[in-house]
């Protein structure tokens, strides 16, 4: 490999590193399922209880599903709030990371449209 | 041949780390401990990406920018080809020594965001030091003080650099997606 080559592969390396600096953290096909799932009680303003999540998603079993939804808490997506009422209800809330995830899905959905 | 680009290479790199140095004070005068630390440092990302992509060919672009900020500015602290060979190979020390702590191979293949950063902390932490500790034999200044500040500044505008770059990555190719 010459010199120049050299330099550029290190660029694209480079550039594919800075380029992940404002990456969204990524998901896995699971958590992708989950917070779609998640968000078609959010894009209706309806309140959704982490009891509820997990009893309702029919494709995993309760436990799985508990399990994406840390993950997706850890990852910022999520936030777990207390009922002020009762506190063994817990309510699952978007972070503003998850309310841009999806604003730009639906951004690129539109440029796809325009494309075609 | 060989010579003229790379002889394009080294003048680019001035280019920018001048600009980007002069930039950095005219934006950022009011954040500096004295003329040469300041609390946001720019020219650290042009530094590190330098070295990184251009290595030995960065240090000689970075060798020269300095000697050309030093008098632009005229600065009188220390020897001038001490303080532009201590800003030169310091970033390239830290790379290569972050390299080797991060086991990345010589084309960098597996450098990631997080790691990226790392290299970041470690060269400010590199060039803060070695920096201060020139600064302190010659004017014996506030040793651990200059050396605190110039480590955050350096890091703090590595990140800016990096992230402004990334923020313009994304615009570029959303533009690009949208023509």
């Amino acid at each position: 490999m010459t010199k120049h080559a050299s330099m550029y592969q290190i660029f694209l390396n480079l550039t594919h590193a800075i380029d992940d600096l404002t990456e969204f953290p990524k998901l896995s096909p699971d958590e992708r399922c989950l917070i779609r799932h998640l968000n078609s009680y959010w894009v209706k303003k309806q309140e959704v209880k982490v009891v509820e999540v997990i009893n309702n998603v029919a494709y995993s079993s309760p436990a799985t599903v508990f399990r994406n939804l840390k993950k997706l808490r850890q990852k910022g997506y999520v936030e777990l709030l207390m009922d002020s009422r009762d506190n063994r209800v817990k309510f699952v809330q978007p972070t503003e990371l998850t309310i841009s995830y999806f604003d730009n899905l639906g951004k690129l959905m539109l440029q796809s449209l325009q494309g075609h | 041949m060989e010579l003229k680009k790379n002889a394009i290479i080294i003048i680019g790199i001035i280019i920018v780390w001048a600009l980007i140095y002069q930039l950095n004070i005219f934006l950022f005068k009011e954040f500096s401990s004295n003329r040469f630390v300041h609390w946001i440092f720019i020219p650290q990302g042009v530094r590190i990406v330098s070295v990184i992509i251009f290595a030995e060919l960065g240090v000689i672009g970075l060798f020269l920018g300095t000697l050309i900020t030093y008098f632009w500015n005229g600065f009188t602290i220390g020897n001038p080809l001490i303080v532009a060979l201590i800003s030169s190979i310091n970033p390239y020390l830290a790379v290569h020594f972050s390299r080797y702590l991060l086991k990345l191979d010589n084309l960098f293949t597996r450098l990631s965001a997080e790691k990226l950063l790392l290299i970041s902390l470690i060269s400010a932490l590199f060039n803060s030091l070695f920096h201060q500790f020139y600064f302190h034999m010659r004017i014996n200044a506030g040793f651990s003080r200059d050396t605190a500040v110039m480590f955050f500044g350096d890091f703090f505008g590595s990140l800016i650099l990096l992230y402004s770059m990334s923020i313009a990555l994304r615009w570029i190719k959303f533009k690009y997606r949208t023509a």
